[in-house]
């Protein structure tokens, strides 16, 4: 069998990207020959025999599919720019998808209404709302200009319909997805651990002195995307609370900000502008190393939809302990290796009461964080996961027969050995 | 305008003034003249004019009746064709990957060596 990976590749800013190519290197032993499909204009970083072809789309050409001998895995996530040619692809041919998101309305939003296109917008709430109200929805929502409840319309059923199978990343995901088709093929894969081998032997003291930050600050870090979701503001406000008793705690925020979230106005406002540094976007190597830099890694997210978190899985790869919100996808992880902040109304003192008991135990920030590592490695293994993959697609071909309501764990999980917890 | 009217009547309106003493005066003389000189001119035109409305408005919502169902079929088109293809597609990568391992089975069988069935 052959495969097309059809999603964004580095050197694309996304995480995704850094995921699809390390599970290409390892999904190439599992067949006969990979294509990379790439939007157009794109210059994947790849070294030689990642792949053995790489093909621009271009809208109508689908050569490389070479009629029927080839399985598009497409790589789903809402980065308009990275994954437009890929939801269009989808929907036309299709094939396995892994779904990175668990709400689609922001991106199709930006891909209908603000290229002008209200038909397809119409079309695609047509498609979501299954009781036939689906354009009345729509329509009224152009009409009030005001978009609908992202709570009960998320736009992921035309990717469910449209695929022979979806992968997502967690059960909470797939919950979802199995309540939009209940005879939907949906598999759930953990994503890949892809750190680099090279930072491997890289401690906290050595990362702070490549980063030229002080050893003896308690460092507080985020990593990826900086976004309202991501519960920064309450972050701020336990540093604020928590400034007067610990002189040397910190913020480090690291990754691009999403336009219109003026999150320095905000730490300017309560007075952290000491304390907290927003780095912005820094090379694979430099964001490892700040994973590696924090004494606590704060992955918190809410709302959630399920959608992949690559940049927990990098905190957690660093031996870093780290906070995330106990709701969506994050609930799948076993207690021991994060610690979960429940939310509402009661984040904020679950947080300061997580945080001031850390500050002060060294023992269990390592013990987490080793937790975490090991976890890991076992779970995220790119060539146990490649494997995953390879054995989800080969039942897709092979026509086996499905039942998603047969057994809680999806088939391919049957590779992990017993007693191990599940992604 | 009643709540029992439809929202297309057309209906005479009676002559007002907000002058504070000889507004009534005015009112009276308006009316008057307006018994000479247009009501009998303007009512059949009112009438004219609310048969037309009905008209319209009937067509209206029969326009809008017919989008529905045409939107309703749309809609169920272009689920069956998402089936469909699905479906199409599928089997299509079935019958491709069958016949890919019959090649190989033949080609073993006359090699004469034990097929090896390489993961998809």
């Amino acid at each position: 069998m052959k495969l097309a990976a059809v999603g964004p590749l580095p050197p694309a800013r996304t995480g995704i990207a850094d995921h699809t190519l390390v599970l290409l290197r390892h999904l190439r032993q599992h067949f006969e020959s990979i294509v990379a499909v790439v939007e157009r204009g794109a210059r994947p970083a790849l070294r030689p025999g990642d792949v053995d072809d790489v093909v621009e789309y271009r809208d109508g050409d689908w050569r490389w599919w070479r009629a029927g001998t080839v399985m598009p895995l497409y790589q789903m996530g809402n980065h308009v720019r990275h994954h437009s040619y890929v939801y269009r692809l989808l929907t036309r041919l299709p094939g396995v998808t892994v779904l990175h998101d668990g709400n689609l309305l922001p991106f199709i939003h930006a891909v209908t209404l603000e290229q002008g296109r209200r038909d397809l917008y119409v079309r695609e709430l047509s498609a979501a709302v299954r009781d036939g109200s689906g354009h009345q929805r729509a329509w009224r929502s152009l009409r009030e200009s005001k978009p609908p409840d992202a709570e009960q319309v998320r736009l992921l059923d035309r990717v469910v319909r449209s695929s022979l199978g979806v992968l997502v990343h967690n059960t909470y995901l797939r919950d979802h997805l199995l309540r939009i088709d209940p005879a939907a093929r949906i598999g759930v894969v953990p994503l890949v651990n892809v750190a680099s081998p090279h930072l491997k032997g890289v401690n906290r003291e050595t990362a702070r002195r490549r980063l030229d930050l002080d050893v003896d600050d308690f460092l507080l870090g985020t990593i990826g995307f900086i976004a309202p979701s991501k519960r920064l503001d309450a972050v701020l406000q336990l540093l604020q609370r928590l400034a007067p008793s610990h002189p040397r705690l910190r913020l480090i925020c690291v990754g691009p900000m999403m336009p219109d979230y003026d999150l320095p106005a905000h730490i300017d406002r309560l007075g952290l502008g000491e304390r907290v540094s927003l780095v912005g976007y820094v090379s694979h190597d430099q964001l490892e190393l700040y994973a590696r830099a924090f004494d606590v890694g704060v992955n918190l997210r809410y709302p959630t939809w399920g959608e992949s978190s690559s940049s927990l899985l990098r905190l957690m790869a660093a031996g870093t302990p780290t906070l995330v919100t106990d709701a969506g996808g994050f609930r799948d992880l076993p207690d021991d290796v994060v610690i979960k902040i429940p939310p509402g109304a009661e984040e904020m003192e679950a947080l300061t009461a997580w945080v001031k008991r850390l500050l002060g135990d060294a023992e269990l920030r390592g013990a987490i964080g080793g937790a975490a590592q090991i976890y890991v490695l076992r779970q995220h293994d790119p060539e146990t996961v490649a494997a995953q993959y390879a054995g989800f697609i080969r039942d897709i071909v092979r026509g086996e027969e499905w039942n998603a309501n047969a057994d809680d764990r999806s088939p391919e999980m049957e590779d992990v050995p017993p007693g191990e917890p599940s992604s | 305008m009643s709540h029992s009217d439809p929202w297309w009547r057309v209906h005479e309106q009676p002559f007002r003034s907000r002058l504070p003493v000889v507004g009534r005066l005015v009112v009276w003389i308006r009316e008057k003249w307006n018994s000479v000189a247009t009501k009998w001119y303007v009512r059949p035109l009112i009438e004219q004019q609310n048969e037309i409305n009905r008209r319209l408005a009937g067509e209206l919502e029969q326009v809008r009746e017919e989008a529905l169902v045409v939107q309703n079929i749309l809609v169920s088109l272009d689920s069956e064709q998402l089936d469909a293809r699905r479906v199409e597609v599928g089997a299509l990568y079935t019958l491709a990957d069958e016949v890919r391992r019959l090649h190989q089975r033949l080609e073993a069988l006359e090699s004469g060596s034990v097929p090896g069935d390489k993961a998809s």
